[in-house]
């Protein structure tokens, strides 16, 4: 189980190596704030929820009548609804407004395609929200990093500089998988 | 081009090509993709807004394009099924990128004959952009050219890919990254070069 949260959040992080919601960090990142956190807290329910929920809705309905392939439209249905009652209830509880479809939507669809039983799904979907949650204080601090050095740098130059770090992070994370440092390489 | 589309054109890349295999093949599948869903979504919500669907119009939008991106992963499958394989879990994220999301659901409604040739106007630019970015990555990370053929995948070998390790990295998924940054940096070098020269012949006369 660690195992694969681990696969997941760092060697084949969700974010940076499948590109869930690679455009989304760039902008969530401009800052960490209250919204974010209930973001976040919608995410981790919202996909859980609706993980479980779309996975028993295969295992009982699509797989008996051979439409396994019409997954990704149950799913969405599912997301759907969980979204809408999750938000209404973060709306009303503390008034913020934390809409949020298609990191959440790819998540899902990565956990349940790439699964076998339906703990294995959330473990999945769990590694994937990690990825996606690590990331968001790394990049806030790098944007705070370069801001510092160079006040005066042009917003696009910074987004330039910002996509650089990402795929040398990229590089951090995958090194592992060539590294004289493994076992048995040397 | 400005600054607007700059900042939709980094979202997109981000969202859409940067996780793609580096081949000019999936670089095709993947902008006729994002041009049927952006043809096939502007018409659903022009038929939304026609027969006053709007309250359940979000729900419907996004189950047409789910549905038209599970149409074409099946046509995939059976026409070219290695490109399925290949492209996997790719083929829905034009569905869900902010570009299609952002111009189908931030935009007030006109009329369809404004609104098709606009839309379309917005995705056929970026797809020469994107399919420019795919054979560069194509060329220099594999030293070939794939195409799609009735038979399946056509790869034309330009040059031994070995000889030039280097360039092998644009292929990969920090390749890429880098690979955009640099056009981005380039290409505030240039605007920046060319105010410069506005500014100068301003003072001039």
């Amino acid at each position: 189980m660690i195992d694969t949260i681990f696969y997941y959040l760092f060697y084949c992080s969700a974010v940076l190596v499948y590109g869930i919601g690679l455009n989304r960090t760039a902008v969530l990142s401009r800052s960490m704030d209250k919204t974010l956190f209930l973001l976040i807290i919608k995410m981790i329910i919202t996909i859980l929820c609706s993980t479980a929920l779309t996975w028993v809705v295969i295992l009982e309905l699509l797989v008996p009548a051979d439409l396994v392939e019409l997954f990704p439209l149950a799913a969405l249905l599912i997301l759907l609804a969980v979204s809408v009652f999750v938000e209404i209830l973060i709306r009303i509880t503390t008034g913020f407004r934390t809409s949020e479809f298609a990191v959440s939507y790819l998540i899902l669809l990565l956990s349940l395609n790439e699964s076998t039983e339906v703990v294995n799904s959330l473990v999945i979907a769990s590694g994937c929200i990690l990825s996606f949650v690590i990331i968001l204080p790394v990049l806030f601090a790098l944007r705070k990093r370069i801001e510092v050095a160079r006040p005066r740098n042009d917003k696009i130059k910074k987004k330039s500089l910002i996509m650089i770090t990402m795929a040398v992070i990229v590089i951090v994370l995958g090194v592992w998988n060539v590294s004289w440092l493994n076992q048995g390489v040397l | 081009m400005n600054r607007k589309s700059i900042y939709v054109y980094i979202a997109i890349t981000l969202a859409m090509i940067i996780s793609a295999p580096g081949r000019f093949a999936c670089g095709i599948v993947l902008v006729l993709e994002l041009n049927l869903l952006m043809l096939l979504g502007t018409l659903v919500k022009s038929f939304i807004h026609r027969f006053e669907l709007v309250p359940v119009g979000s729900v419907l939008l996004l189950t047409v394009m789910i549905v038209v991106t599970m149409l074409t992963r099946q046509a995939l499958v059976l026409t070219i099924p290695q490109m399925a394989v290949q492209l996997g879990f790719v083929v829905y994220l034009p569905t869900v990128s902010a570009f299609l999301i952002g111009y189908m659901f931030g935009e007030e409604e006109s009329e369809l004959k404004k609104t098709i040739p606009r839309n379309m106007g917005y995705t056929l630019s970026y797809s020469v952009f994107a399919l420019l970015f795919f054979l560069f990555r194509d060329i220099a990370g594999f030293g070939t050219i794939t195409l799609l053929t009735n038979d399946g995948l056509y790869e034309q070998v330009l040059f031994d890919s070995g000889k030039i390790n280097a360039f092998v990295f644009f292929a990969t998924i920090p390749g890429a990254l880098v690979c955009t940054a640099v056009i981005l940096i380039l290409y505030v070098f240039v605007v920046n070069k060319f105010i410069i020269l506005e500014n100068a012949e301003l003072v001039h006369d």
